[in-house]
């Protein structure tokens, strides 16, 4: 089957967005979560050694 | 509801439930948020009460521009129970080398309690605005060796 | 969108009268930090003193600025998402209102009769024009919301299967958090302070009257944030050439900052007698939960950048943050959007410090704080507004932006000068450094007795922090002015980048109305709230004579009401 070109590139859109998976946000997230307990903790061991 | 941001949310309510529970884990009688007390103009009378050894009881009215007492001596290991209002505007009371901060305000009382473990000077700040002699009100906690007494 | 003479001078309005206001509260910016690091040991400068400087700063960068632009950019997302203008005499009362009442209490703070800071605590009173201003200001940004509203049920009427427009719900969500929260405010000011200023009162339950501040103090920083929000959701996606990753994600924010906003504002009072601990911490709970929609935003907003860069073809798994068009001077707003979430990972993550019990205890009222709402307001939420208003202006007016190539290098400057000046404050306030304070008087002046040298470098910091902001923030004004006063190019017309979903979830009815959310917003005000301000109005003793900031001897005659006589 011939497919014209201006198909393909929408198809490939449409693969792309189907097939686009956030794996690069979920490690954002994690570290945005590890320094939110560093700078939580950090506080949090000050405070208890002030007491 | 997309996978991930359902993940998300979870992840989050699990690491916030973390901080509750350690905070729920380290509260105890010297850390925890000022105790709130019934008004009593006793309280305006700036006193220091020994009630024992190692027990102080401490009046300390915050006034425009001064703490009173702006001194206060006990031995290392006393536990003080600090009682705190204002004769005028609102004040604060911070004794950044210990837990201790408090706002000081006209017709309350703050109550906190303190355990100086370690001798040396404990500088208490006021670090509220309240007027023009703000940055010059300061007061001192002295912590003695035991070998004073 | 082709919009009307009268739209379009009402927004150049909106946005010029806080923006050439700003210059002031950037002079007094720096002027802290001067101050602070004992460059000068002086109460005051060029005849204005420290106080006073800081009274001007915050409520003109921090209630002025945030409200005028509120209410420009309400206006104009309704306006552009529903093709209908809000009614012409609602918008220029509101505008008039909020107008004269910033010029009194403007007066009152020039005049030193106002140097109470922008928490304006009683029993230090400043002159009733500043409290009349304020309220006249706030009342004046409500008006707009019930022309917005009315336009809303309308158009649902019209298009019951349509999906609200995501920027919409957002400028109606902030509205309305913003007229709840401010009647608490308005009542605290009309009621409880004018009066007593005006010496017809003799005391005040200053216990009440912070408890009503700060039942509006915490829901103000989301009305400053959500504009910003409403951006990064609906415009940030398109500026970075991907879309947006989930846009049930962003009504659910919205809808849980609604809940969130108001019912937490007790955990400002932590350190504050007379409030039961119980409800402290109930409060501090449900701080907890307004952390949830931002951490959810920052998931969604990363993945949405992620597909941008993906789109054109990073590889790796944080690659995707190499192929952002950071220094495009065609995108500028790109670079001014995600210089402020860059500043916002340190902002919020400090913030959910300040809001846990007793971590408090080490921060609260310590330079820490300044550090922390530096990163905030100071960042997310200055950055749009003066990217959108450069936006909006230059659109409207039909104009080219002035130095485009400097333009778009103002936002990173200010990232720099922010992240310099709240690290020296934040270690600043771990070792006990207070806000608010003038220390070049004492704590600064090596020849006083109170001087305090480990407070040197961190005041250095936070200096050289502030000339730097000082400097982009100079670059910024050169910017929006030259364009203002340069030669109109095109014709005007009100453009709004809108973002694309990724995943456009069909309508669900329970992210698109706003009556169940605002019936569960109010059971958890009451819950809240009712407690708190019974313990306010109940546990205190006497009420407090007013105090003016230069004088221990009360105003009112020590005969009338102080407590030495009972």
């Amino acid at each position: 089957m011939i497919v014209s070109a201006s198909e393909t590139a929408s198809q490939k859109d449409q693969d792309f967005d189907r097939t686009f998976k956030p794996k690069g946000a979920v490690a954002f997230f994690a570290l945005l979560i590890v320094l939110g307990m560093i700078i939580w903790f950090g506080i949090y061991f000050l405070m208890l050694s002030r007491v | 509801m997309d996978p991930y941001e359902r993940k998300i949310i979870l992840i989050t309510g699990a690491v916030l439930s973390l901080f509750i529970f350690s905070i729920l884990y380290a509260r105890n009688r010297n850390n925890d948020l000022p105790e709130c007390l019934p008004y009593n103009k006793a309280y305006l009378e700036p006193k220091i009460t020994r009630l024992d050894e190692k027990t102080y009881q401490v009046y300390m009215v915050a006034q425009m521009w001064q703490f009173q007492p702006a001194q206060i001596e006990v031995p290392v290991g006393s536990e003080v129970d600090f009682f705190v209002t204002s004769k005028d505007v609102v004040h604060g009371l911070h004794i950044n080398d210990k837990d201790v901060n408090m706002m000081a305000i006209y017709g309350n009382i703050n109550k906190t309690t303190v355990k100086f473990e370690k001798a040396g000077i404990y500088k208490i700040t006021c670090h509220e605005y309240c007027g023009i002699g703000h940055q010059s009100m300061q007061a001192e906690v002295i912590v003695n060796e035991s070998s004073k007494y | 969108m082709q919009i009307s003479k009268s739209l379009k001078r009402l927004i150049y309005w909106e946005l010029g009268i806080p923006l050439t206001l700003l210059t002031i509260g950037i002079y007094h910016g720096l002027m802290q930090t001067i101050y602070r690091a004992g460059v000068i040991h002086q109460s005051s400068f060029a005849h204005l003193d420290y106080y006073q400087g800081l009274t001007l700063h915050g409520v003109i960068n921090a209630v002025v600025l945030t409200s005028f632009f509120a209410v420009a950019f309400g206006h104009a997302t309704i306006a552009f998402y529903f093709k209908r203008e809000p009614h012409k005499w609602v918008a220029w009362l509101s505008f008039w209102l909020m107008t004269v009442g910033t010029l009194m209490a403007a007066w009152a703070m020039l005049a030193g009769k106002a140097s109470v800071l922008y928490t304006f605590y009683p029993p230090l009173k400043a002159h009733p024009l500043f409290y009349l201003g304020a309220a006249l200001l706030i009342v004046g940004s409500w008006i707009p919301l019930f022309s917005w509203a009315n336009i809303y049920v309308k158009w649902k009427k019209e298009n019951p299967l349509v999906k609200t427009p995501l920027a919409v719900i957002g400028t109606l969500v902030n509205f309305t958090i913003w007229f709840v929260c401010t009647l608490a405010v308005a009542y605290e000011v009309l009621v409880l302070l004018l009066p007593w200023a005006m010496g017809w009162k003799a005391t005040v339950n200053v216990t009440l009257a912070r408890t009503l501040f700060w039942f509006f103090g915490h829901a103000l920083v989301y009305f400053w944030l959500l504009p910003a929000y409403t951006m990064y959701y609906t415009m940030l996606p398109k500026l970075a050439g991907g879309k947006l990753f989930s846009d049930l994600a962003g009504r659910i924010s919205l809808f849980l900052f609604l809940l969130f906003s108001v019912p937490v504002g007790v955990h400002h009072q932590f350190s504050d007698p007379s409030i039961p601990r119980g409800i402290k911490m109930f409060q501090g709970l449900l701080t907890f939960g307004v952390a949830i929609p931002s951490f959810i935003t920052a998931f969604t907003l990363a993945a949405s950048l992620e597909y941008a860069g993906k789109k054109r073809g990073s590889k790796g798994l944080l690659g995707f943050f190499g192929k952002l068009p950071y220094l495009d001077p065609n995108k500028y707003l790109f670079a001014y959007l995600i210089c402020g979430l860059i500043l916002f990972i340190f902002g919020g993550l400090t913030g959910i410090v300040n809001a846990s019990g007793q971590l408090n205890a080490v921060v609260h009222n310590t330079a820490w704080l300044p550090g922390h709402f530096h990163m905030t307001v100071a960042g997310p939420v200055f950055l749009s507004i003066i990217g959108m208003s450069l936006y909006l202006y230059s659109g409207i007016a039909g104009k080219k932006i002035f130095l485009p190539r400097v333009n778009v290098i103002i936002p990173y400057l200010w990232v720099i000068g922010i992240l310099i000046f709240s690290a020296g404050l934040s270690w600043g306030g771990l070792m006990g450094e207070p806000r608010r304070t003038n220390l070049g008087m004492s704590y600064l002046n090596p020849k006083n007795e109170l001087f305090t040298p480990e407070w040197v470098p961190t005041t250095m910091l936070a200096l050289c922090g502030g000339i730097i902001m000082t400097f982009a923030a100079l670059l910024f004004f050169i910017v929006f002015f030259g364009t203002m006063f340069s030669k109109k190019m095109q014709t005007g017309s009100l453009d709004l980048p809108v973002s694309e979903a990724l995943h456009d979830e069909r309508q669900i009815l329970l992210f698109d109305r706003f009556k169940p959310w605002l019936v569960i917003m109010g059971i958890l005000i009451l819950l809240a709230y009712v407690p708190a301000f019974y313990s306010a109005s109940n546990n205190p003793g006497p009420g407090a004579p007013a105090f003016t900031p230069d004088n221990p001897v009360p105003v009112q005659p020590a005969s009338q009401s102080n407590i030495y006589n009972q």
